[in-house]
């Protein structure tokens, strides 16, 4: 969950504060990279970097508060997905080999298990259009309101409410045509074998 | 978020891709960005002019002279709203107002133009020896704004003070120490004790000298009574 940004370290950055830059890297690189890692982002830590870079430099032109920030932040990180799927084509088999080159110090069984598990979700969320995606991952990964998700994706917050319940309408759809044993699970939480 | 009445299924699925993503760990920062984290404010106007407004400031230093004595308070009252005025403008971290006796305020880059050579020189001398002039009364009466700030009990404190801005460099550098220990800089400390050493003085010796001059024309009032009595009685024995 993102971390609150207080108002003093956003006004201290957006003099140039470099304490300020750090404190609110802290409280949402993290929700940022996992809500680029739950779209099927290649490298989610690269595009990370690449949005608070952006963000920074134009920090000073920001107006609004530390939710605007949030929203704001998220914005930059969902346009890059969006600009993302025009060229991106997903080969999870690909990926599992890729990973362990471009994995420094993680074991590279473990980092192929987590892919799989990230594979075996991400398949679930493929099976959403990608509008109804989008809402679903920014409401229950990046842990934004209903109207930082609107500002966020430029909707209004009667249309993410609806993307939201067409969403989990469709998740709890696709759950029940999968065999019971795929979904009944104690503490662990890998999907197993469809 | 979470009223949302949801089958066992669809809350497991929910559960999992929020374990999976949401607890991701903030990825080490690069080297671009490890530039951006050790940067500091620069003092200067240019940067200061982008900080935010703060509306709130002038009320504290409303609040601050009203515990002075009423011939300092007179003069500086004036000064610490156009003071306030300057710290809205976002002014305050990259440059010192001084307040002159005369309800004049004079700017660190404008003193040479104010015509009045006593001023400027009490202003620049001020300025280099960094709020430990002990000369002019303008001092003085900064010195004792000091002892008036209140320690910041929050970082949100911290960032609306801005008295020490000059004694520790820059405000960002006061606020960053402050987010840092949760206590104000030694040199915010360091200014407190030094204008508490030189404000007991002075001000203790203004408070004296309104106090003399209270006690001095109570005196003339008892004499002039005194003597006035005594003219009456004259006055009734001749009568």
């Amino acid at each position: 969950m993102a971390l609150p940004v207080h108002s003093d370290a956003l006004a201290a950055a957006q003099v140039g504060a470099g304490w300020a830059f750090e404190r609110i890297y802290d409280a949402l690189a993290g929700p940022v990279a996992g809500y680029l890692r739950s779209q099927g982002v290649a490298d989610p830590d690269g595009d990370t970097h690449d949005v608070f870079i952006g963000v920074f430099k134009r920090l000073s032109q920001f107006e609004g508060g530390p939710d605007q920030l949030r929203s704001w932040v998220f914005t930059i990180a969902h346009n890059r997905i969006i600009d993302g799927r025009r060229f991106a084509s997903r080969r999870p088999a690909e990926r599992l080999v890729d990973i362990c080159p471009e994995t420094p110090t993680a074991d590279c069984a473990d980092a192929a298990m987590d892919a799989l598990a990230d594979d075996q979700l991400r398949r679930q969320l493929d099976l959403l259009s990608p509008d109804q995606r989008d809402v679903l991952l920014l409401r229950f990964v990046a842990d934004l309101s209903l109207e930082e998700a609107a500002a966020t994706t430029g909707r209004t917050v009667g249309a993410v409410k609806a993307l939201q319940h067409r969403a989990l309408a469709s998740v709890r759809r696709s759950l029940s045509e999968i065999l019971p044993e795929a979904v009944s699970r104690g503490t662990d939480h890998t999907l197993t074998e469809v | 978020m979470h009223e949302l009445d949801l089958d066992p299924g669809t809350s497991t699925f929910l559960s999992d891709v929020k374990a999976a993503y949401a607890a991701t760990p903030a990825p080490p920062a690069g080297p671009a960005l490890q530039e951006l984290f050790g940067q500091v404010v620069a003092a200067s106007p240019s940067t200061a002019h982008s900080a935010p407004t703060t509306p709130r400031r002038p009320f504290i230093f409303l609040d601050i002279f009203k515990t002075l004595p009423s011939k300092i308070s007179a003069g500086a009252l004036g000064a610490a709203i156009a003071l306030a005025g300057m710290g809205a403008a976002g002014a305050l971290p990259g440059s010192m107002m001084l307040i002159s006796n005369d309800d004049e305020v004079v700017l660190e880059e404008s003193a040479p133009e104010s015509g009045d050579t006593e001023e400027v020189e009490e202003v620049e001398a001020a300025e280099v020896e960094n709020d430990e002039a002990e000369d002019s009364e303008s001092d003085k009466v900064e010195v004792t704004d000091l002892t008036q700030v209140l320690v910041p009990t929050s970082q949100s404190e911290a960032a609306k003070t801005h008295a020490f801005d000059e004694a520790c460099g820059n405000h960002g550098k006061y606020v960053s120490y402050y987010a840092h220990h949760g206590e104000e800089p030694p040199c915010a400390t360091d200014a407190r004790a030094a204008a508490a050493g030189e404000g007991s003085g002075d001000g203790g010796d203004a408070g004296a000298e309104a106090k003399a001059d209270d006690e001095a024309s109570a005196k003339n009032k008892g004499q002039a009574k005194k003597s006035e009595s005594k003219a009456q009685k004259g006055n009734r024995g001749r009568k």
